[in-house]
């Protein structure tokens, strides 16, 4: 993080505090998420972009209404998680 | 911007649709991140189910097949230098095992990244003991515990 001091117009400011009152959000939150927001840096695209180097595979969107029509489709029954965690990771 | 990042268990969980399930579904809406480990975890686990004769080779395939799913739906992560060295102290910090420490080790690198741009990440895990140390690293408001069945 990096402090910093901007001129800011007094009718952003007002704008800033009011928005930061409303959703008893702090000034400075409130004005990142919108600097964010004005560059283009909000949205999942940008926090995976983010990762960089670290990204081996891109994930497609999450759909749980598919996930679920998948699931009831296959007919899965329950069983020991903790099982399979002990498993896989062995105990301690 | 919310980063989730999901231990192996969690995605488990969702992929055998055991207990509550909505806090992983949550993570996912987010932006879902993993360790390229949960590729091997999440079949490795489904596998033993069968390899202990608790499924038939038929259900295996079709959770394998789930599992494929859900893990397609994850951004994997790589375990680079840097996430191998930052899993070691973990590790070297908490009581935790190696492949608990690979998780944390690279959600803690993904963690720093994305707060250098204002974005949070949050842990999903159905590993108590993780859950712990998770909430050591990242702060217990940051850590999403999926409660065990009983």
């Amino acid at each position: 993080m990096t402090k910093t001091t901007l001129r800011v117009p007094d009718p952003v400011m007002e704008a800033l505090r009011e928005r930061s009152q409303a959703e008893g959000r702090s000034v400075n939150d409130v004005a990142v998420e919108a600097l964010q927001r004005g560059l283009g840096q909000d949205s999942p695209e940008s926090a995976v972009r983010i990762l960089g180097a670290l990204l081996a595979r891109a994930g497609a969107p999450f759909d749980a209404v598919q996930l679920g029509e998948e699931r009831r489709r296959l007919g899965l029954r329950s069983g020991d998680l903790s099982a399979d965690l002990h498993w896989v990771r062995g105990s301690e | 911007m919310i980063v989730s990042y999901l231990d192996s268990s969690a995605l488990l969980r969702l992929c055998l649709a055991e207990g509550e399930v909505g806090p992983v579904e949550k993570a996912l809406a987010n932006v879902p991140v993993s360790s390229a480990l949960a590729l091997v975890e999440v079949p490795t686990a489904i596998s033993a189910r069968f390899h202990r004769g608790d499924i038939d080779p038929q259900a295996r395939d079709d959770l394998l097949l789930l599992g494929e799913h859900i893990l397609g739906r994850v951004n994997i992560l790589q375990a680079t230098a840097e996430v191998l060295a930052e899993a070691v102290r973990v590790a070297a910090a908490h009581r935790v095992r190696a492949l608990d420490a690979v998780h944390l080790g690279t959600a803690a690198v993904a963690a720093r990244q994305q707060a250098r741009w204002g974005n949070q990440l949050r842990f999903c895990t159905a590993d108590r003991r993780q859950a712990s140390v998770a909430a050591q690293l990242f702060g217990a408001g940051n850590v999403d515990f999926v409660e065990p069945l009983s």
